[in-house]
């Protein structure tokens, strides 16, 4: 017995000795299974159309040591030819578990690159990507996929492979390998959307470059099989896609609504700035949601923030345990604080806060649609599901300028991130980059480092019940052109669109020619015009272009409505629990506010010179002509003139070296992924084919597209032009079935030093060289407002009437040069400009006919450019600055600039009058020295068109002033008479006279977003007019003068839209 | 009987019992396959628990509860003590081991048994006899002891806790020497449904849970022939003290479902997310003992050959949630199969004095598991070679209890011979390739003691 116990005891107290847990978790297995490294990336594996100054973003599972490999990881270009590219920074942030990899130089478009490492270790070893296409303009065509056939590239739910299931409330996004034609793409037409029955559902379309969203504006029946039917989609370069597609959309009954909160990096009044200390992303280290907009032209320091609650709507998630889709409906919209645009990040915009953004908002132009995924890199328990969703969105500001200038659709914006539950919220951190197009000529780039969060419950329900129920009425802020009602519209050109600028967003469905925009023509509606919307402004583009002094009254109906709003409706009760749901598209609770009725007329000026007649006060018989030959303004590259070349360049035909040496232009670089472009002074005929043909140095031809505009023309060659490699473009003269004409089928006048002589109409040939791919911004201007709008380049009524109009008012006529007779002498008595005798203000100014084109750089470190002969500065027009003050470099491509004639009366005594109306005249600028030196290192120093300066450029400069911005430059011109008639068979030396100006103002921007840079000379000059040979023997001198401010230049870009 | 005595046994026990650590820790098989009910069952390697006359026969062949008339009461107390080890081959990714042993938690079962004489219950005075059976592990404290769980490092097939054993049956003579028997063995199939509606954090509200178990009862059929007493009952032939059994006792498991629904607001509306959990434990294959033995005069030798259809689990496990994708195939990776077994036992016993026996007892087991591997649950067994010894002491009078009193001790050794598995998980190469290769070996020593009061 005692025994048994004994026994007993000893058993239960050997029991008691159990072992330590020796179980071993899963997440401590997969440690060992050599889990744990990248569990996110941006670009992601396989992402397409990814910006060319993306970053690549890595977060691993663990910390990473100080000691990150950065000359392991390898950016490897996959097209031919192409190099790897190094990188600039790299930086570990996020806890240490990011990194942020910057490239040092801007990828190719159209290119896949890899990244590859030895020593990181990379899901599937690389981690491959697609650039986008380049944008118009601003590549060859190769670089924008148009050298290949019109294909879908991919669609997002994907129409042909399962890997995102198609539900009741999915739109599509299709891209495609090239740029489509938008204006020619037509729903019910080429794209439609069929139910099973075979009717068409009812959809709308947003297009842009080679993107595409098709909308149905009702849910999709679930069980139903629908088809996608693509037929005969045009491509811009020519080209057509057609295929069908079927796909039956499951339900997503019964979603729920999430709300999240866009995470606000901080309560400052300037929040995104390191001093405000704000919350940081744990993938990029930017501050949260805060946008920096990186451009030339608007500087990277400013960053707007985005606050604002965005509601999601989730499928049932049981019913997609992999993938779930989500949804975040149309109409949402996100606010961002304030940025003040600078000038190349540097010099403020205005001064009387003009160019303050105001609230920037981003509305969601169609519901955007995405889906979270398992994680693709990792399949290890803790690794976040990645969540992919695409916007389409539209920016508007609420100022009325900075509206104008950045307005705009950007239509399928990619978010990437991941999802990982933090406590107990649901925490959304995706990267996203937006590139808004900046006045129209400059691609920004802004990269997104969003952070959501999910609110508690209860915060939820409260939340949801605060949505605001009314939708933004949108208010017109600006019309371009921007006259009062009936009058002349003086610097519209032909090919300008008229546009409407409002407050808000407009659906694009609500906008639709003849129904709610009507157009007039003179009386007579106008059916041939295309009407679209980008972001908060309506674009109405005539096909035939404006008329020559027309009348265009433009009508928009309140038919035309801002974007609806997304309606949270409750059912339910407190017993079973309430449910919020999204009110249905045909709800009217969830329509657009409508726009008050509007309507704008006004009148085109004369644009050509059929049925001119001169009204000057020079007697008929010797009377300066209407000059009715068009001519080149600008030429890039090139000049305005025929040119023979010659080893240093080339010289303009009719250039002798009279007087001073002949002006000789280099042979300029053009960057690889530059388009050559034309100007003309009278809107142009389409050209005949083969009149202009580019050649390269062993004389094959490279091909390429030519698209003509009224008064331009752009040549995209088909492949980017090779650095190092010489070319020729020509534009054959001739008559108008072999050259280029106007539109009244005058020839064009290719060397105007010849005057209009038979001779001067020779073939207009330019050599050239390629150069590599550059990021600065090309920016072209032109000469308007200019009272000689037909580029008659004398007077005419129409062009009177402006001048005194605006002598009346006191104020200075843009594009004009005040002549002041100063003196006389050899036989001559007296001289005047204008008028023989009498008062005749309106008839002492010369109007000017011109275009600009600049080259933006960046910011440097101004150096006054008023220079003396020694090389100092001039203290009497060199303002005081700081020493290291920043301004944005411009270099301006010599030109030539047409001038009117001037009347100059001359009496050799009181009996013999003499008008001596100098004919049109040409005013032709010399190419510039060496751009100011920038420190080693700078990036304008490194600037391959900058350094050296081989192209010849003008440099000019934007800096900051009291009263604004200002832009300042010197020019040397020489200024030559070639239709100068001497009477009495004289001779004169108006031939390569020189003109040195030292010109600056004020750069503003209008209502309608363009940029306008005034020019005055600061310093006065002098025209010594000197005549001889007269009668064989007898001189004489003219002294005109130009006044200080006499010579008065307006520069305007071209309209944003 | 005194039961006061034995009741404070059971609360010195209890208390004891609640020092111990209460961690759940079942496998397959049960109390009386692994092991062995009683010391008697333990020290013969159940060679001859077809021929027990302890009330343990309820659950081996409730024919045998004929053999006694005389009733009987019965405590132990017995202790599985573990040391199952893998050790690691080395692989594609093996696992970062603190050391070999897996499992080295006791088993502790606190036995109750009754066994009384029902004849004089009908007016046939037919001989009936009914018998109950209780295991409890952890000394009392655990009833449940379900788990059924994924591992990675590999955990063993058999041996660990296990749930309530419980076991009620009849035996009686149906002729001279013939004896049959019938008994239930109950096990419980609980289900629990749990709707939610929770936060992200697990805070939950709007909770509803209800929770039923079921007992399932599966039968055991025996039956004896003592041919000896069959044949010639009066004198003495070459029959005589030859006795034969046959039993067969029914598959039987634990199983538990768990059913609920989560519902998260603005994430996961009504119904919500449907988690369904059905798995099973303690799994007991149908099991058809034969088996013979020959009372001599002082000695006794017996064997038995057990069939235990084992394949039947791999069905079974199709359907659990936990082990099912075990069960499949997948590429290079086999499913998980089992095979019928055939366990030998052999016993014998020596009475040494007029109270005092010793028995002795081997047998050996094959592994049921064929398959090399098996998806994330990861199972690991041996072929087993079990020796038992024991010593019982029968009183018939003592000083101060009326009626007989019996003490039991055995002591069994079990030997798991080294076996080589593959180890799978579905988060390693989606479970194509094993990322370890183990050999699984071990001991188990057993030691029970058992008072037995016969009235």
């Amino acid at each position: 017995m005692r025994k048994i116990l004994i026994f007993t005891a000893a058993t239960l107290l050997l029991s008691a000795c159990g072992g330590d847990d020796h179980d071993i978790s899963y997440a401590e297995a997969e440690k060992d299974w050599g889990k744990g490294g990248v569990i996110y990336s941006y670009p992601y594996h396989g992402q397409a159309d990814v910006s060319l100054k993306t970053p690549i973003v890595l977060r691993f599972a663990d910390a990473l040591g100080d000691d990150f490999p950065a000359e392991d990881v390898a950016l490897e270009c996959q097209l031919e030819g192409c190099n790897d590219v190094p990188w600039r920074t790299f930086e570990l942030v996020g806890d240490g578990q990011s990194v942020v990899l910057m490239p040092e130089v801007t990828l190719q478009p159209n290119a896949e690159y890899c990244v590859v490492s030895g020593t990181v270790k990379l899901p599937n070893e690389r981690l491959c990507f697609q650039t986008t296409l380049a944008q118009e303009k601003r590549g060859s065509r190769t670089d924008m996929g148009a050298n290949q056939a019109l294909k879908l590239a991919a669609s997002f739910p994907n129409l042909t492979a399962a890997s995102e299931p198609i539900v009741d409330f999915s739109n599509f996004r299709l891209r495609f390998n090239q740029p489509l034609q938008r204006n020619a793409i037509h729903y019910g037409e080429h794209i439609v959307l069929r139910d099973a029955a075979g009717d068409v559902v009812a959809a709308s379309l947003l297009v842009d470059r080679h993107l595409l969203t098709l909308s149905p504006k009702q849910r999709l029946i679930p069980d139903e099989k629908y088809s996608l039917e693509l037929a005969e989609v045009p491509a811009l370069y020519g080209g057509e896609f057609s295929e069908t597609f079927t796909f039956t959309p499951q339900s997503t009954e019964p979603r729920s609504i999430l709300v999240q909160e866009t995470v606000s990096a901080s309560d400052a009044d300037a929040p995104c700035v390191p001093a405000a200390n704000p919350k940081t992303s744990k993938l990029t280290g930017a501050a949260l949601n805060c946008v920096p907009l990186q451009s030339v032209l608007l500087g990277s320091e400013d960053a707007t923030m985005q606050q604002g609650d965005v509601l999601a709507e989730l499928a049932f998630l049981p019913k997609f345990a992999k993938v779930s889709p989500l949804r975040i409906p149309r109409g949402s919209l996100l606010t961002g604080t304030n940025i003040d645009v600078k000038i190349a990040g540097a010099v403020p915009a205005a001064v009387d806060g003009s160019m303050s953004t105001g609230d920037v908002s981003v509305s969601f132009i169609s519901d955007a649609v995405g889906y979270i995924f398992p994680n693709p890199y990792s399949s290890a328990a803790d690794a976040p599901r990645q969540v992919r969703l695409f916007m389409d969105v539209a920016m508007t500001a609420e100022n009325a300028t900075p509206n104008a200038a950045l307005s705009q659709d950007l239509l399928h914006v990619e978010l990437n991130g991941m999802a990982t539950l933090n406590g107990k919220n649901l925490e959304i951190d995706a990267l996203g980059v937006v590139e808004p197009e900046v006045l129209g000529t400059e691609v920004a780039f802004g990269l997104l480092s969003f952070q959501m969060k999910s609110y508690s419950a209860d915060e939820q329900a409260q939340r949801l019940d605060k949505v605001t129920t009314e939708p933004i009425k949108p208010e017109l802020q600006s019309v371009y052109p921007l006259v009062e009602s009936g009058a002349e519209a003086e610097a519209i050109q032909a090919s300008d669109a008229i546009t409407f600028n409002f407050s808000a967003p407009i659906d694009p469905d609500s906008v639709e020619l003849g129904r709610s925009v009507q157009i007039t023509e003179n009386e007579q509606p106008v059916d041939e015009a295309k009407v679209r919307v980008e972001g908060a402004s309506i674009i109405v583009e005539l096909s035939q272009g404006l008329r020559s002094e027309s009348n265009y009254h433009v009508a928009l109906t309140s038919d035309i409505t801002g974007l609806p709003i997304p309606v949270v409706k409750r059912d339910g009760g407190v017993e079973e629990g309430y449910r919020y749901y999204f009110a249905e598209a045909t709800d009217p609770l969830a329509q657009g506010a409508p726009i008050d009725a509007l309507s704008h007329d006004f009148t085109t000026p004369v644009f050509h010179e059929e049925g001119l007649e001169y009204a000057g006060h020079v007697e008929a018989s010797e009377a300066p002509s209407i000059f009715t030959h068009p001519v080149i303004l600008t030429a890039y590259p090139g000049y305005p003139c025929a040119m023979t070349w010659h080893n240093e360049g080339g010289t303009c035909v009719g250039d002798e070296g009279e007087n001073n040496p002949a002006l000789v232009l280099p042979r300029q670089k053009v960057p690889a992924n530059r388009a050559l472009r034309l100007t003309f002074s009278k809107p142009m005929q389409r050209l005949p084919e083969g009149a202009f043909y580019v050649e390269d140095e062993e004389g094959n031809e490279v091909k390429g597209s030519i698209s003509q505009q009224a008064m331009g023309l752009v040549f995209t060659p088909n492949e980017p032009w090779q650095a190092g490699k010489k070319y020729t473009y020509s534009l054959y003269t001739g008559d108008c079935t072999s050259g280029p004409c106007s539109v009244t089928e005058q020839p064009l006048l290719t060397a105007p030093l010849r005057g209009t002589a038979n001779n001067a109409f020779v073939d207009f040939v330019v050599e050239f060289e390629g150069a590599e791919a550059t990021t600065n911004v090309f920016l072209p201007l032109r000469n308007t407002p200019t009272a000689d709008t037909a580029a008659a380049l004398t007077y005419y009524p129409a062009l009177n009437q402006k001048a005194e109009a605006r002598l009346a008012a006191g104020e200075g006529i843009p594009n004009s040069t005040k002549l002041d007779v100063t003196g006389w002498d050899g036989v001559l008595t007296h001289a005047r400009v204008g008028c023989a005798e009498g008062d005749c203000p309106a008839f002492s100014y010369i109007h000017l006919v011109g275009n600009l084109d600049t080259e933006i750089f960046g910011a440097g470190e101004y150096q006054c450019l008023f220079v003396k002969d020694d090389g100092t500065p001039d203290d009497n027009y060199c303002p005081e600055v700081e020493p290291g003050e920043q301004a944005l470099a411009v270099g301006i491509y010599p030109t030539a600039i047409m001038a009117g004639s001037a009347d100059v009366f001359a009496e050799a005594t009181a009996l013999i009058k003499l008008p001596a109306p100098t004919g049109a005249q040409v005013m032709r600028m010399h190419p510039g020295g060496a751009f100011p030196e920038q420190a080693e290192g700078h990036a304008l120093a490194q600037n391959a068109l900058y350094r050296d300066n081989p192209n010849g450029l003008i440099p000019g400069w934007i800096r900051q002033s009291e009263e604004g911005p200002v832009f300042e430059t010197k020019v040397q011109l020489y200024l030559d008479g070639p239709n100068l008639e001497v009477p009495l068979n004289g001779k004169h030396n108006l031939q390569n006279y020189p003109l040195t100006l030292n010109l600056r103002g004020a750069v503003e921007f209008s209502e309608d977003g363009r940029m306008r840079i005034h020019q005055a000379n600061l310093n006065p000059e002098h025209v010594d007019v000197k005549l001889r040979e007269l009668l064989g023997l007898l001189s004489s001198g003219i002294y005109l003068g130009i006044p200080e401010g006499g010579a008065y230049l307006t520069y305007e870009s071209q309209p944003v839209k | 009987m005194k039961t006061k005595k034995l009741s404070q046994y059971g609360i010195g026990i209890a208390l004891l019992g609640g020092l111990l650590p209460t961690i759940g820790f079942a496998s397959m098989g049960n109390l009386a396959t692994t092991y062995g009910v009683l010391p008697s069952d333990i020290a013969s390697a159940q060679a001859f628990s077809l021929f027990n006359d302890q009330v343990s026969a309820v659950y081996y062949n409730p024919a045998a509860l004929a053999r006694d008339s005389r009733g009987e009461l019965t405590a132990g107390l017995l202790h599985a003590d573990h040391s199952l080890k893998a050790e690691s081959l080395g692989g594609a990714a093996p696992l970062n081991r603190q050391g070999k042993t897996l499992l080295d938690k006791p088993s502790q079962h606190l036995l109750l048994g009754m066994k009384t004489d029902l004849t004089s219950m009908t007016q046939f005075e037919h001989p009936l006899f009914f018998g109950v059976m209780i295991g409890v592990e952890e000394y009392g404290n655990e009833m449940m002891a379900f788990s059924s769980q994924t591992s990675p490092q590999g955990q063993f097939f058999e041996y660990g806790r296990q749930p309530l054993f419980l076991n009620l049956g009849f035996g009686t003579q149906v002729w001279r020497g013939i004896d049959v028997g019938a008994a239930l063995r109950v096990t419980l199939h609980a289900e629990a449904k749990l709707h939610a509606t929770t936060e992200l954090d697990g805070a939950s509200s709007h909770e509803s849970m209800n929770v039923s178990a079921t007992p399932s009862m599966k039968p055991i059929v025996g039956m004896n022939i003592d041919w000896g007493e069959t044949f010639c009952a009066s004198e003495a032939c070459w029959f005589s003290g030859f006795e034969t059994a046959l039993s067969y006792r029914d598959e039987s498991n634990t199983h538990t479902v768990v059913d609920s629904y989560i519902t998260i607001d603005g994430m996961l509306p009504d119904p919500g997310m449907n988690l369904r959990i059905l798995t099973l434990d303690s799994y007991q294959p149908a099991i058809t003992t034969v088996g013979t033995q020959y009372q001599g005069s002082r000695w006794r030798f017996g064997g038995a050959v057990e069939y235990q259809a084992w394949s039947k689990l791999g069905k079974e496990i199709k359907k659990d949630t936990i082990a099912g994708p075990a069960a499949e195939a997948d590429g290079e990776r086999p499913a998980l199969q089992f095979r019928d077994i055939v366990v030998p036992r052999l016993a014998g016993e020596y009475n040494i004095t007029e109270h005092f026996a010793v028995t002795g007892g081997v047998a050996y087991s094959r592994t049921p598991i064929k398959s090399r591997g098996a998806l994330d649950m990861n199972l690991l067994d041996g072929d087993k070679v079990i020796v038992g010894l024991g010593v019982s002491a029968e009183y018939p009078k003592t000083r101060f209890l009326s009626f007989p009193v019996r003490f039991d001790l055995g002591y069994q050794y079990q030997n798991v011979m080294d076996k080589e598995f593959d180890l799978y998980s579905a988060r390693y190469e989606d479970g194509q390739q094993p990322y370890e290769t183990v050999k699984a070996s071990g001991d188990v020593h057993v030691i029970a003691g058992s008072m037995t009061l016969k009235f």
